[in-house]
Order: C-alpha cells, then sequence, then structure tokens
C-alpha cells in the first residue's frame, strides 16, 4: 500500500502531488551531484513547459479568427433565403387558385377520363396478344428459345381466360404450336448430347423451366448420350480401314464426345453422377472391346509400327480421358491390352519366321531338284534367313519400348519387365523351338517332308551346326541388350538352346546319312539279287558293287565341299590279311566288333561318310544271309568284299569298321553257302581291278 | 533295363514265337537257320526261381526253320515252314509238330510239301486258318487237321516281294495284312480282291507290320528306312505318326497285346526298342471323350502321362535282330532274337508299367 501511495504524492503530473515531500525525498535520497543534475533537468522542463504554453494560445487564436469569419458569410445566405421563400408562397398561392378553377372544369367528365385509361391499356395488350404468334415465331426462328417460352407463359394465363372467344383461342392455338414445337426443339437439342455443353445446358435449364421432371430429363440425357456414342462406335466399326485409323476416328468422334457428355452431365445433374458412370463404362467397354479386336486381329507382322502408334495413341487418349472424367479408369485394362497386342505381335512375328522358314526350306529342296550343287550356299542361307528374320522380329518389337512411345514409360512391372521377357521367352527361344519343330518335322518324315532330297537334311543340320555354333549365342545376347534383361532369372539358359540346336542338328545328319546309305545299299542289295546263283566262277566285281562306291566317292566329294577336310584319300592297308576259308570266317566272326549304328555323328566328312558306309554295308549283309548260296555265288560274294573293302576303308575315319563289316558279309555268305569254297587271295586283286576280260570258264578252269 | 535275361544257342536263328498255348509259363519257341547242321526247335522258359532262361531243344528234321508259329492253344504243337538244301534244288514243306518231350524230338504230325521257299507263317487264334508266304505266293491253309490248301491270294506287283504277313484280331479271321515291296496292303480274304493299300510305307522294303489290337483299322508297319509309321487304314494317304527308333532296318514291329500305346519293334542296328505311341492309341481317343467330367480330367492330369517316342532301347544284342515277341502268359514280359543265337527276355520297366496302367 505505501509503495503505491507514495508514487501518487511524489508524481508530479498527479493532482495530490506534495512538494515537500517530494523535496524531502530528493534531499533524502539523492547525492549532491545528483541533485544538481536533477536540478539542471527541472529547470530544463520548465522551460520547455513555457514554450509549449505559448504555442498553444496562439494556436487557439487563430481558430477563433476564422470561426468568426465563417459566422459572418452564413448570416449572409440566411438573408438570401429568407426573401426567395417569400416568392415561393407568392407562386403557391396561385398554383392553388388555378386547380380551383381545373376543378370546377373538370368536375363532370372524371369518369370518361378513367375510362379512357383502361380502354387503352386493353387495346395494347390485346394488340400485344394478336401479335403474340407472330413474335413467338420470330423469337423461335431467332432460337431465342427462352424467350418464347417466357412470353408464352405470361400471356398463357390470360389467353386461357378468353378461350371462349374465337379469334383468341386461335391466337391460342398457334402459339401453343409453337411452343410445342419449342419444347420439341429443346428435346432434340437434349437428344443430341454432343452438339456441346452450352447447347444442351440451355435446353435442360429450359425444360425444367418448362415444368419438365427433373430425373425425366436426365434419363433422357443419359439415354441420348448413350445412343450418339453408339453410334460413333457403329460408325467406327464400320468404316475403319486399319488399326491406326481406327483410333484416329475414335479420338476424333468417339473420346471427344464422351468427355463432352460427361462435362455437360456433370454440370447439370451433378448428383446423378453414379448412372453416368455406368452408361460412360458399358461404351467405353465396348469401345475397348472393339478397339482391342482390330488390334489382335492384325495379322501381319511387318504392320507393327502402325501398331505400335495406333497403341500409344489410343493409351494417350484413354490416359487424358482418366484425367477429364474422374471415375473412368480404363488404364489398367488398357495396359492390359498393350500386353496382349505385344504378345500378338510376337506371335505373328513367330508365325513369320516360320513361314520363312518354310518357304527357304522348299526354295532348298526346289534347288538340290534343280541340280544346285552349292550345299554351302544352300546352308548358309538357311542359317541367314532366319538370323534376318529373328533380327527384323526383334527391331520391331523394339518400337514397343522406343522413348516416344508412353506406355513404355509405364512403371516396369505393369508393361516393360514383362514385355522384355515375353520378347526373349515368348519370341526368341520360341523362334528356336520353330526352327526345330521344323527339323524335327524333317526328320520324323511326317507327310511331304519324307520324300525329300536326302541332301537338304545335310544342309539343314549344317545350317543348324553352325547356327549353334555361333549366331544362336549372338541373338540371344542381342535380345538380352536389346531389352536390358540383365537378371536371368527365368530365362532360358543359352546353353540349353544351344544344345536343343545340336541335338537335331545331330538327329538331322543321322537322317541324312542313314537316308543315303539306305538309297546307295538299296541299289546294291537290287543288284546283287540279279546274280545269285552264277552257273561259273565269277570274273568281275558286280556292277552293282562298282556303282556303290562311285556313288560313296560322289558323296565323299560332296561332303568335302561343304564341310572340307582332307581331300587326300588315305593310304589303306593293303597287306591286310582276307578271308581265306570257312573256318576262318566263324573264327573272325567271333572278333566281330559290335557295329554300334547310334553313335555320335561329327560334322565332318569322315564321321559322316563312316555312318553311310556302315548302313551301306549293313544293307549288303542283310541281303546276303536272306539267300542261299552255290558255290560260286559265294566267291562272287568274296570278290565283291574284297573289292569293297579295299575301296571304302580311305573314305572312313575308322576303316576297322569297314573291315568288321565286310568280314561279317563274307562269312554270313559263308553260312548260306553247303559247300563253300573261296577264291584265293591272290586272284582278288587281279580280278577287283577290272581288267580281267577273259571268259568265266577260262577262269575257273585255272584255279579251281 | 531293369531284369534281362540272355540266352545263348549255338546256331543262327531268325524265328521265334511265344507259345500260345500256355497261358502259365513265359515261355518261346525259337527256330535254328542253320543251312548244313542239324537244326532244332528251341524252347525257352524261365525257370520257377525267375532268375535264369532255360532252354530245352527238339530236333528239327524237316531242316532248316524258315518260319514257326505256335498252335493257338494247344502249347506242345506248332508248326513250321522248312527249307533243306541238301539236295539239289531244296525241299520245302509246311509242317505240324506235336513236342514230344520224352525223345528231344519233334514229331511229325502232317507235312505239306511246297515249291518253293516260305518264310513267313501266321496262325490265326480263332480260325485254325494259317498264311504262310513266299516271295511272290501267299497262301492259306486250314490247319485243323492237316495243312491243306484253303485259298491263294494272287499279288500282281510286278518285281515286289512279299515280306510278312499277319492276321487281324479284329474282322472274325478274315483280315489279312501284307507287306510287299514299299506297300502294305489289308485284304479281306473273302473278297480278295479288294483291299486298302497303304502305298510307300516306307523307303524300299515294308518288312512287317502289326494291327491295333483295340483299333479296328489302325496298323503300325516298319521297314527298311529304320522307321514305324502308324496309318489309319481308311486315309492312309499320310501316317498318323511316324517313329523313327531304329537306324538300320526294322525287322519286325509288335503291338503289345493290350496297351496299343507300346510298341515292340528290333532291327538290324542290333537294338530293341520299347517305344509309345499313345497320342494315336485308343486310351487317347478314351480320354478325349472324358474331358467333360472335370474330377476325371484332374484325375489324369495327375498321372504321369507317357510321352511318345523311345521308352526302353536295349543294344545286348551284338547282331541284327530279326525277331521279337511279347509273352502269352505275361503281359509286361517281351522276348528279342538275334542273328547269332542270342535270346533276350526283358520286362517293361516297373516305371512304365505304372504310367500304362495309370496307378
Amino acid at each position: 500500500m505505501s509503495s503505491e501511495f507514495k508514487p501518487s504524492i511524489l508524481d508530479l503530473s498527479k493532482p495530490d502531488f506534495d512538494v515537500d515531500a517530494y523535496v524531502a525525498r530528493l534531499l533524502r535520497e539523492k547525492s549532491l551531484d545528483e541533485l544538481v543534475k536533477e536540478e539542471e533537468e527541472m529547470v530544463s522542463s520548465v522551460r520547455r513547459l513555457d514554450s509549449d504554453v505559448h504555442q498553444i494560445v496562439y494556436e487557439n487564436y487563430n481558430k477563433f479568427l476564422t470561426a468568426t469569419n465563417t459566422v459572418r458569410k452564413i448570416q449572409d445566405e440566411f438573408n438570401q433565403l429568407d426573401t426567395e421563400m417569400i416568392s415561393l408562397s407568392d407562386s403557391m398561392k396561385t398554383i392553388s387558385g388555378l386547380i380551383g378553377n381545373l376543378d370546377g372544369v373538370l368536375g363532370e367528365r372524371r369518369e370518361d377520363v378513367l375510362q379512357l385509361g383502361s380502354s387503352y391499356k386493353v387495346v395494347n395488350s390485346l394488340k400485344y396478344i394478336f401479335d403474340l404468334p407472330h413474335v413467338l415465331q420470330s423469337q423461335f426462328d431467332e432460337r431465342n428459345f427462352g424467350e418464347v417460352i417466357r412470353l408464352f407463359k405470361l400471356a398463357e394465363d390470360s389467353l386461357k381466360r378468353y378461350q371462349d372467344v374465337p379469334q383468341v383461342s386461335r391466337v391460342f392455338e398457334k402459339s401453343e404450336r409453337i411452343f410445342k414445337r419449342t419444347e420439341n426443339q429443346l428435346m432434340e437439342q437434349l437428344k443430341n448430347p454432343a452438339s456441346g455443353a452450352e447447347v444442351v445446358s440451355e435446353a435442360v435449364d429450359l425444360l425444367l423451366k418448362l415444368g419438365r421432371d427433373r430425373i425425366e430429363v436426365q434419363k433422357i440425357l443419359l439415354k441420348c448420350s448413350e445412343q450418339s456414342l453408339r453410334a460413333d462406335l457403329k460408325e467406327l466399326e464400320r468404316s475403319h480401314s486399319d488399326v491406326l485409323d481406327l483410333v484416329d476416328k475414335a479420338s476424333e468422334t468417339f473420346i471427344p464426345n464422351l468427355t463432352l457428355i460427361a462435362t455437360t452431365h456433370d454440370r447439370l445433374f451433378e448428383d446423378k453422377r453414379n448412372e453416368l458412370l455406368i452408361v460412360l463404362k458399358t461404351e467405353m467397354v465396348s469401345l475397348h472391346n472393339l478397339v482391342s479386336k482390330v488390334f489382335l486381329s492384325s495379322n501381319d507382322a511387318k504392320d507393327c509400327s502402325i501398331v505400335v502408334r495406333a497403341l500409344d495413341r489410343y493409351f494417350r487418349k484413354v490416359s487424358t480421358c482418366r484425367h477429364v472424367i474422374p471415375g473412368l479408369d480404363f488404364l489398367s485394362s488398357t495396359v492390359e491390352l498393350i500386353n496382349d497386342v505385344s504378345k500378338h505381335e510376337i506371335d505373328l512375328s513367330l508365325t513369320r519366321i516360320k513361314e520363312e522358314l518354310r518357304t527357304v526350306l522348299s526354295e532348298t529342296r526346289q534347288n538340290l531338284i534343280n541340280d544346285s550343287n552349292d550345299l554351302v550356299s544352300l546352308s548358309s542361307k538357311i542359317e541367314q534367313i532366319f538370323v534376318h528374320q529373328v533380327k527384323t522380329a526383334l527391331a520391331n518389337l523394339l518400337l514397343f519400348t522406343a522413348s516416344d512411345v508412353t506406355f513404355a514409360n509405364l512403371p516396369p512391372n505393369d508393361f516393360r519387365l514383362s514385355f522384355a521377357f515375353n520378347a526373349h521367352e515368348r519370341l526368341l527361344v520360341q523362334a528356336f523351338n520353330r526352327f526345330l519343330e521344323l527339323a524335327d518335322e524333317y526328320e520324323s518324315g511326317t507327310a511331304e517332308t519324307r520324300f525329300a532330297d536326302a541332301r537338304v537334311l545335310l544342309v539343314f543340320a549344317v545350317s543348324l551346326q553352325h547356327l549353334s555354333n555361333k549366331s544362336a549365342i549372338y541373338l540371344l545376347n542381342l535380345c538380352r541388350e536389346q531389352f536390358s534383361l540383365t537378371s536371368s532369372t527365368g530365362l532360358t539358359n543359352i546353353s540349353e538352346v544351344i544344345s536343343d540346336i545340336k541335338l537335331r542338328a545331330q538327329k538331322l545328319v543321322r537322317c541324312f546319312a542313314e537316308k543315303t546309305g539306305l538309297s546307295i545299299g538299296e541299289n546294291l542289295a537290287k543288284g546283287c539279287t540279279m546274280l545269285v546263283q552264277p552257273s561259273a566262277t565269277p570274273n568281275s566285281v558286280r556292277s552293282a558293287v562298282r556303282r556303290v562306291v562311285e556313288e560313296t566317292t560322289l558323296c565323299d566329294n560332296e561332303l568335302t565341299n561343304l564341310l572340307g577336310g582332307d581331300i587326300k584319300q588315305k593310304e589303306t592297308r593293303p597287306n591286310r590279311r582276307p578271308i581265306t576259308s570257312a573256318l576262318d570266317a566263324a573264327r573272325d566272326s567271333l572278333w566281330c566288333e559290335r557295329i554300334d549304328f547310334h553313335m555320335q555323328i561329327h560334322f565332318n566328312r569322315a564321321s559322316i561318310m563312316t555312318a553311310i558306309i556302315k548302313v551301306v554295308l549293313k544293307i549288303f549283309i542283310e541281303s546276303v544271309r536272306s539267300q542261299t548260296y552255290s558255290k560260286f555265288g559265294v566267291e562272287q560274294v568274296q570278290v565283291d568284299c574284297y573289292y569293297l573293302q579295299r575301296c571304302l576303308a580311305s573314305v572312313v575315319s575308322d576303316e576297322v569298321v569297314v573291315n568288321s563289316m565286310v568280314d561279317q558279309a563274307l562269312s554270313s555268305a559263308l553260312k548260306r553257302c553247303n559247300d563253300p569254297v573261296l577264291v584265293h587271295p591272290s586272284r582278288l586283286a587281279q580280278l577287283c581291278d577290272g581288267n580281267s576280260n577273259r571268259p568265266g570258264s577260262q577262269t575257273s578252269s585255272l584255279g579251281y | 533295363m531293369s531284369e534281362c535275361l540272355m540266352f545263348g544257342m549255338d546256331c543262327e536263328a531268325r524265328n521265334m514265337t511265344s507259345v500260345m498255348g500256355d497261358e502259365e509259363n513265359v515261355s518261346f519257341l525259337v527256330g535254328t537257320n542253320n543251312i548244313k547242321a542239324d537244326n532244332v526247335v528251341n524252347k525257352l522258359y524261365v525257370d520257377p526261381e525267375a532268375t535264369r532262361l532255360m532252354s530245352k531243344s527238339y530236333r528239327h528234321p524237316a531242316g532248316e526253320v524258315r518260319a514257326i508259329s505256335a498252335h493257338p492253344h494247344k502249347s506242345h504243337v506248332l508248326a513250321t515252314c522248312s527249307a533243306n538244301y541238301s539236295s539239289l534244288n531244296g525241299e520245302f514243306a509246311l509242317n505240324i509238330w506235336n513236342i514230344d518231350e520224352d525223345k528231344r524230338t519233334l514229331e511229325k504230325l502232317s507235312e505239306l510239301k511246297l515249291d518253293s521257299l516260305n518264310y513267313g507263317l501266321d496262325w490265326d487264334q480263332t480260325t485254325m486258318k494259317a498264311v504262310a508266304i513266299g516271295a511272290e505266293t501267299v497262301a492259306i491253309y486250314d490247319m485243323s487237321n492237316e495243312p491243306k490248301l484253303d485259298q491263294s491270294i494272287k499279288i500282281d506287283e510286278e518285281g515286289s516281294e512279299i515280306y510278312s504277313a499277319k492276321w487281324s484280331s479284329h474282322y472274325e479271321g478274315n483280315m489279312l495284312g501284307l507287306t510287299i515291296g514299299k506297300n502294305v496292303r489289308c485284304v479281306d480274304v473273302r473278297t480278295p480282291r479288294d483291299f486298302l493299300k497303304v502305298a510307300n510305307a516306307h523307303s524300299h522294303r515294308a518288312l512287317s507290320m502289326d494291327f491295333n489290337p483295340n483299333l479296328q483299322h489302325v496298323i503300325a508297319t516298319c521297314g527298311d528306312d529304320g522307321y514305324i509309321r502308324i496309318w489309319d487304314t481308311r486315309s492312309s494317304k499320310s501316317a498318323l505318326m511316324s517313329l523313327h527308333p531304329h537306324a538300320h532296318w526294322v525287322w519286325q514291329v509288335k503291338y503289345h497285346p493290350v496297351h496299343d500305346q507300346l510298341l515292340l519293334s528290333v532291327g538290324s542296328d542290333a537294338c530293341v526298342v520299347l517305344s509309345c505311341a499313345q497320342s494315336v492309341s485308343s486310351e487317347q481317343n478314351e480320354q478325349e471323350e472324358e474331358v467333360e467330367d472335370e474330377e476325371e480330367m484332374e484325375k489324369s492330369m495327375n498321372i504321369e502321362k507317357l510321352s511318345d517316342g523311345t521308352l526302353e532301347r536295349i543294344d545286348e544284342h551284338e547282331d541284327s535282330v530279326y525277331a521279337c515277341a511279347w509273352s502269352s502268359a505275361d503281359p509286361w514280359t517281351f522276348a528279342s532274337l538275334s542273328y547269332d543265337g542270342r535270346m533276350i527276355l526283358s520286362k517293361v520297366s516297373r516305371k512304365h508299367k505304372y504310367a500304362l496302367m495309370q496307378l
């Protein structure tokens, strides 16, 4: 309390300021210096206050002078006003006098004037009513439907009131007709929802004003939207020339209309959004189906670029739609479509590759029939066609992932990953498989491939072998690079593909060897049955046997041309001990090696020739075994065997095979003879050299 | 190959048949084929422990056995086509024998002299008729008592040798399959002029054929090109299936008597091959019919199906294999015979057996 009280009496500005207390406090609390300072301050404060007071006095005095002047002016004006008020009252007096006079004049006519006024009004409105049809018509002609409706509504009540008057009822009828037409016109506008948001919303507004049910109007709008979209669709379905054209037309008609309808509807019937979406969705689904159908019915792999462009455009339109019309989201199904189309294109490419391969194979066959002996170029052509076709297909597929294609930038999980995977698995690996299927077809000899030239198999086998050695690896790596397939999870192993190809190459070359051996051997077998039971000892090698040697030499040359390798004939061991007696034969057959017909054939001349000769000699053995020989018959076989051994041993990789099989043939002949006697080895060489022209009887008399 | 029994004979042999009349014991008859030495018919059977292949030989006094066929019902009766080259031009006959266990010889029941060499004989299961073929002759004999010529079928195919003849188990013993040159014929013996023909069945020689036991119009043929082809005789333009199990002449092909997806074949490449032709077998058709039944589908999905192609290859033989046969006592046993006199008895491996029986 005391602390609060104190300031009050010590505060200079407060009314209960106590000077003594203040001074006493100062004296008590302050030092001398402070007191001196206080005094100086106080003096300067007093001076300042003083000058302030002076200033205020001067200002107030000035204001006082101005106010005086103003009061004087007001006084003058009031005087003036006074005189004017006097003249006004004079005038008023005159007016009231005049009115008094007029009242007297008009006294009895008052009623008439009132009547005139109302008649004028009636005439005016009658004129208006009779003009109404024209006005309405002209407004109608100018398509001011709103005005038509406003005017008609204005007049309607009064027209109805006077309907019993014929003219009026006529006018009413006319007007009503125009009105109805207007209404119809508005309905028309509504029914063409693609004509523009403005027009339609105006029509809707007016129809609502006409008292049409809101729900009904909305229903009609929806129905008409549906119809117009359907019409667009029909037109699209009817008139597209290719898929790009279809997408272009769709993005010119259907999709803009769709968005237009959606915006119009949204503006008018925000609350009925769901119904709209249902309609739009069904229509969009129809469009999607149509587009999908056309996309998936494209059947030429060459059109790939067009397809990709169309797909891109369609995708962009659909993604725009998604933003413009919320709730209408076809993105996922479009992505699905993209995936489907990409697969479809892959399948097309595959078919194309297979067709091309088929063509080149039948061309190869044709060339071989036409005596083209350039097997090297034929085989490399098959390989080249394959590599070229696969590269083209891969290049086509690359279009899907080009940087300017919008959907290529989708999240990788949506498209890119599976696409790249498909490009590798579904296209490349499958392309190899198709190639191999063809190989299988030729190998298993289904349908007409059975009768193809055996050299087709050889050419095919060699091209597969080359493929497996080089191009296949190149293609597989190319694909992995192009589609940036880094992680190899799930991808078919390169080595797996290669080994599959090698397997087929092996099968085909085996088939070639068998077929060739078969045709050479069959001639031998046929030729040998001609002369089974000679009546005399042989004087030379049978011509069929000579022909076998000629044919194998021919085949050998062909293989040398195709596969290269040593042309020089190996030196045969001439001092091989030939079989000289039946006992020898029996003993030899004990040591006879088992001939393995399922051995791996290598892609060199000797290996293939070995396989062919095995088949030929086995046929010889079989045909020998099916006969029963006389003494001379066995001699003939012996001569033939010697000749075959001499000529064929040089061609094969391991002459043991030839020796052993030739021995087997001879021992088989010995077994099929009751009293076999063999020709002396010294005569064999002589007979086989072919210079023995002596008659049979003479030779037989020489030794036996 | 799990189980494989082997037996070696001294003599060359080309002919073998299963003993049709014995449904208890696995046994086969093999006729030897030697121009000089005495020929025998060997009866090969499995000893009671099923560990060894045993043999009993019976002397065949008529010379070489060029064809052999067992009596359809009697296990001790058999027929052979014989050839004896001890005389100048050879003597040929069709014989019916009774096996004389005591004397270890064949007792001649009857004999019919033939003009030329016959090397194929098939005794029908139901009608007691047998067909014998030579290079250019096809003759049907009534075998009920003694061989009596019933019918001779004229084959006018220039320069083509007849390789084999086989009765169909369908058509009540009236349908005969013949392989002639590279073609195959199915002849109804009641109207021998009309026949179904598979032209160009094989490259140069169609060596043998067999009728599908379950599908009456399906046949399998084999030939010198190493292929087995399966044909529908009603449309023989192209084969239903081509298998390539051998690298050389395929001498015989035999359908399994029950499971017609199994084909046994032997060839000059010294191989015995068991092939599967699931997709053209009778069971394939059944499966297609059952597709509507979903449960059935699921069930069949679970069962491991055999894929077409070679199932097993036996390369225990060292020379050409000319004959093979399924045992008439055990449906999973089969035998093969190579020229060097080696006979091999094998069983279908358990894995394939279960797959076939759909267990």
